[in-house]
């Protein structure tokens, strides 16, 4: 069957098939295609954001059979129409590469990054650019050290604190690419 | 044993693509359906890349690293920001120890007199004797400034003295024999590398600093070369952010006319611990 764009209608129907509540249904459509990515990507697709959109069209175009039987959560009817389509687009095993060098890229790049880099940091809230600078700071002797004494200060657990500053870098991440987007590289293509 | 370490073991060797077929699946269904492990596997995959960085992989990890993860462009990105986030954090001064906690007073240590203050040198030289420890600074700062030369510029992007190092191809590399030794004197802002070259057949060139682990630390591309003495030398000028103690490899190849890149022999330097 060739996948071809979703109408509206079907869109609609998919979104309120994922939840009632319209802006509890967006964020759980945003949270599913994220994770469907990442599981193409980790099984080597060359194109993990159309295979996951693929996937998506095609449990939207299912929904009108399903929705009156269907019980239980979402995601795994979205996982099981995922490894069909991973399935579907298996060609023989390559052999592995040798490893690659990772493409060069100009010191223009590089110094755009830096300021970008600059840039995010100063919109961090103060806390947590003292957590995620803290925390990630690669002195391998100091290290250990550093985080417990940064979680017991904190009050939280040494796991806690790994996901805390996770998710602090997660949004200097996507901000360091905003801004080189908007200066005109490409990121993740 | 602690599941939330096995957890994460687990999820690497699945981000490598080391595990087999059947546990596969299990893993690619928690992925999409479990937004718990969908944050680890994230933190797992920043974890890895910092690691590889650092030149913490095993050969094997390194391998499967650039062959299998770094495939996908997402992640090349990632590990483009990674390095620049590590660079950033290398200017930073390290965190300040918190402050100690103060021994309350009891019977025992009231009356205790305090030492006297040490002499503002102690914490590097422990000499006693304060004519004996001024004459070793003195020697000390002499050996420095005759250890090399050293050149003062001000410079647009590494700000800090230039310490200048010549280098000759194909010199004493790590498999036997001693290294060429650069000895960085406190506060250099950059190492100026000046490459013997043959005859300028090239219309540039590029260089490449590979590090212990066999990670890339530092790359210019466009370099020319210029006439020193009579010799053709590129110079380049590395950030000491970008050089921590241990063996490098300096690799150098030269633009044909046609663009194509032609590797030159490489050059080897150690930074002692």
């Amino acid at each position: 069957m060739k996948d071809s764009k979703l109408t509206p209608e079907l869109f609609d129907q998919l979104l309120d098939w994922l939840n009632p509540d319209r802006g509890q249904a967006a964020e759980e459509y945003e949270n599913i295609r994220r994770r469907l990515i990442k599981y193409f990507i980790c099984r080597g697709s060359t194109e993990p954001e159309v295979d996951a959109d693929k996937t998506i069209d095609r449990v939207a175009r299912k929904v009108p059979e399903v929705r009156d039987t269907y019980v239980g959560a979402r995601a795994p009817y979205f996982y099981k129409v995922a490894s069909l389509i991973w399935l579907e687009g298996l060609r023989p095993r390559p052999l592995p590469l040798p490893p690659q060098p990772l493409p060069l890229e100009d010191q223009a790049e590089l110094e755009q990054r830096h300021q970008c880099l600059d840039q995010c940091m100063k919109t961090l809230p103060q806390d947590s650019q003292e957590i995620v600078i803290q925390y990630y700071q690669q002195d391998k002797r100091a290290k250990i050290d550093r985080r417990k004494l940064l979680a017991e200060r904190s009050g939280i657990t040494l796991n806690a604190l790994r996901i805390r500053a996770f998710r602090v870098r997660a949004i200097l991440q996507e901000c360091v690419f905003a801004c080189m987007r908007q200066h005109g590289y490409e990121i993740g293509s | 044993m602690n599941p939330k370490t096995d957890q994460s073991e687990t999820i690497r060797q699945y981000l490598l693509g080391q595990v087999p077929d059947d546990q596969m699946s299990e893993l690619d269904e928690r992925l999409v359906t479990d937004k718990d492990f969908y944050e680890e596997l994230l933190i797992v995959e920043s974890e890895l890349i910092d690691d590889y960085l650092s030149g913490e992989l095993s050969a094997t990890e390194r391998q499967k690293f650039e062959t299998h993860f770094l495939i996908a462009p997402e992640r090349q990105a990632q590990l483009r920001f990674a390095r620049s986030f590590q660079t950033y954090l290398e200017d930073k001064a390290p965190a300040p120890d918190p402050e100690p906690s103060v021994e309350p007073a009891t019977e025992q240590n009231r009356d205790v007199p305090k030492p006297p203050p040490k002499p503002w040198y102690s914490t590097f030289l422990p000499i006693r004797n304060p004519a004996l420890a001024y004459s070793f600074m003195v020697a000390l700062v002499l050996i420095v400034a005759g250890a090399g030369w050293y050149a003062i510029r001000n410079s647009s992007s590494d700000s800090g003295p230039v310490y200048v190092a010549e280098l000759m191809p194909g010199g004493p590399d790590r498999s036997g024999g001693k290294e060429n030794k650069i000895v960085l004197p406190p506060g250099t802002g950059a190492l100026e590398l000046r490459l013997a070259v043959g005859a300028d057949a090239y219309q540039s060139y590029r260089a490449v600093l590979v590090g212990d682990s066999g990670s890339e630390v530092w790359q210019k591309e466009s370099l020319q070369s210029t006439d020193n003495a009579g010799r053709r030398v590129v110079v380049l000028k590395i950030p000491v952010r970008s050089l921590i103690p241990g063996s490098y490899k300096l690799k150098l190849s030269g633009q044909l006319a046609n663009g194509a890149f032609e590797e030159l022999p490489s050059y080897n330097f150690l930074i002692p611990r």
